[in-house]
């Protein structure tokens, strides 16, 4: 199936690729760079949606993202989650897989949501462990994301940011580096964004993402149903500004809008993007420090 | 206690907490401050786990969630999903025990043909999400001896469903699609059907096979073999007509294999 692919070449600003949108994206041209594909949907052989996946793929650069390697949990890798996760992989060839520094599912239970981790050391081991044995059984660097959060355990020893570095340090493991979810965790926790931000290992960030919060007064909800906000926008420019030019994507999984608003989105964080890049160029040129 | 065995309580304490258990027992284990309690927050992710499956359940079961307003199949979901916790990482496998909960769930009790859409709605779900197959090879089949014959068993492919209910579920259904013009008033529900639902390249569709007694006779052929009937079974009950029943079966791509023992 290799050859009949399109260069899987990833730069830019992307969009998530979204079933309401498959019929415009089927019948009309864009120039969307790339697409991130919400891998656990297609994780079905036979089914419609693979097979749309695998006629989309012809045209289009892709990159995986899930939520069920379930990273952090204390049961055993899911053996068949991956399986057929590496099918998909050599059916579709993606850029990357990634998926969340957080748990799933333990104790025999799915939650398809994001739950976090204590910071601790053993919490590390752990995870370097198993990041190990997935990027093993896959044969290519997993790429992690920073998840949001409305919690933190006693038993936590060290920041989030420590934390993020040593885990991806010692697995050797890429970053997604989640914008949106840095801001969202500040605000919960009050703890200031551009120290989690600017500790971020800039060398192994493969990808920036972005979504829309809810603010539910008491938190703010990371609901990926609304525009990015202004403060998110603000601590974008300050990643770009740390991880230079890598790719960006806009995330909106919920209440999701025209394929048109959502490029439109797309086409804001290309904007600030391309100004934070030319400004660093500038003054590199002017002898600045950048 | 080791480090290992702190997260996984941690773990297991939250599972039971998130799926209708004590919130107290992970709370323990969180930091408060003025804003929220601890409970609060693990509070958050209980809303957040229900509402993800909430609105899974809301795809797999759209027209159970018309028939009893969202409002009561979000609060129903809830108990659903406390009582049966997805054991699965795929969505599309997650819901398949509605219609035995709500066979039960006394608040539905005036809806008799719940379970049954319940059960129409699964299939639908099942039969959409399973690979088409490759037609039975004919040569295979004629390469049976006699003696195998009599206690050969067809398995029938898992991109056919057969439904049979005391309701017009078919038609309650399409009352229900946004192209239809056909209103729930119009529809004779107590009228029993026995329906096949199947996958037709990209699409599922809805074969009423209660009409006539040719129609009923070939729905009651591909239901004797779903329930374990050997050919021997087959040819005893439906004698002339069985070749020309598992003809269209395999052309249909209906029946996937076989076994002879």
């Amino acid at each position: 199936m290799s050859n009949q692919y399109s260069q899987n070449t990833i730069h830019g600003c992307g969009i998530g690729l979204r079933l309401d949108h498959f019929d415009e994206l089927a019948n009309k041209p864009n120039n969307i760079p790339w697409f991130e594909v919400l891998s656990d949907n297609y994780l079905i052989e036979g089914t419609v949606q693979r097979d749309y996946l695998y006629e989309f793929r012809k045209d289009n650069p892709v990159t995986f993202h899930g939520v069920g390697l379930s990273i952090g949990s204390t049961e055993p890798l899911n053996q068949e989650y991956l399986k057929r996760l590496k099918k998909l992989k050599d059916d579709v060839q993606p850029a990357w897989i990634s998926d969340h520094l957080c748990w799933t599912s333990a104790h025999g239970v799915v939650t398809h949501d994001l739950i976090p981790l204590p910071y601790t050391q053993s919490v590390v081991e752990h995870i370097v462990d198993r990041i190990s044995q997935v990027q093993d059984y896959l044969g290519e660097q997993l790429v992690i994301e920073n998840v949001s959060s409305y919690l933190q355990f006693k038993s936590t020893e060290m920041s989030e940011w420590d934390f993020i570095n040593e885990v991806t340090h010692r697995s050797d493991c890429r970053l997604l580096l989640d914008v949106n979810n840095i801001y969202v965790s500040a605000q919960n926790h009050k703890f200031n964004a551009d120290d989690y931000l600017f500790s971020m290992p800039a060398e192994r960030v493969a990808e920036i993402h972005l979504a829309g919060y809810e603010d539910r007064g008491t938190h703010l909800l990371d609901t990926h149903s609304r525009p990015v906000t202004q403060p998110v926008w603000e601590l974008f420019e300050k990643a770009v500004q740390h991880v230079g030019d890598v790719p960006v994507l806009i995330e909106w999984d919920n209440d999701i809008p025209s394929l048109d608003r959502v490029i439109e989105e797309s086409l804001t964080a290309q904007k600030i993007q391309q100004q934070v890049l030319s400004n660093n160029l500038h003054g590199a040129l002017n002898g600045n420090s950048v | 206690m080791d480090n290992k065995k702190a997260i996984k309580t941690i773990q297991a304490d939250f599972i039971d907490a998130l799926f209708g258990g004590d919130i107290a027992s992970a709370a323990k284990h969180v930091t408060a401050d003025s804003t929220l309690t601890a409970e609060q927050r693990v509070g958050i992710y209980s809303g957040s786990v229900h509402g993800i499956l909430t609105q899974a359940l809301g795809l797999t079961y759209p027209v159970c969630r018309s028939l009893v307003g969202d409002k009561f199949f979000d609060n129903m979901s809830k108990i659903f999903i406390n009582k049966y916790p997805p054991t699965t990482s795929f969505f599309a496998e997650y819901g398949n025990n509605l219609a035995l909960f709500l066979s039960t769930f006394e608040p539905v009790k005036d809806i008799p043909y719940l379970v049954d859409i319940a059960r129409f709605e699964w299939a639908r779900q099942k039969v959409y999400h399973h690979k088409t197959n490759q037609q039975l090879d004919f040569k295979s089949l004629a390469e049976v001896t006699e003696e195998q014959q009599i206690n050969l068993n067809f398995k029938l492919s898992k991109t056919l469903h057969l439904i049979q209910s005391d309701y017009r579920i078919d038609d309650i259904w399409f009352a229900h699609q946004e192209e239809s013009e056909l209103k729930l008033e119009d529809i004779d529900i107590n009228e029993a059907v026995k329906l096949f639902i199947w996958k037709d390249k990209v699409s599922v569709k809805i074969s009423l096979m209660s009409q006539t007694e040719e129609d009923s006779a070939y729905w009651d052929f591909l239901n004797a073999i779903e329930v374990g009937a050997t050919l021997g079974d087959l040819a005893e009950t439906f004698g002339e007509k069985l070749a020309e029943y598992l003809n269209q079966s395999i052309q249909n791509g209906w029946i996937r294999s076989f076994t002879t023992h």
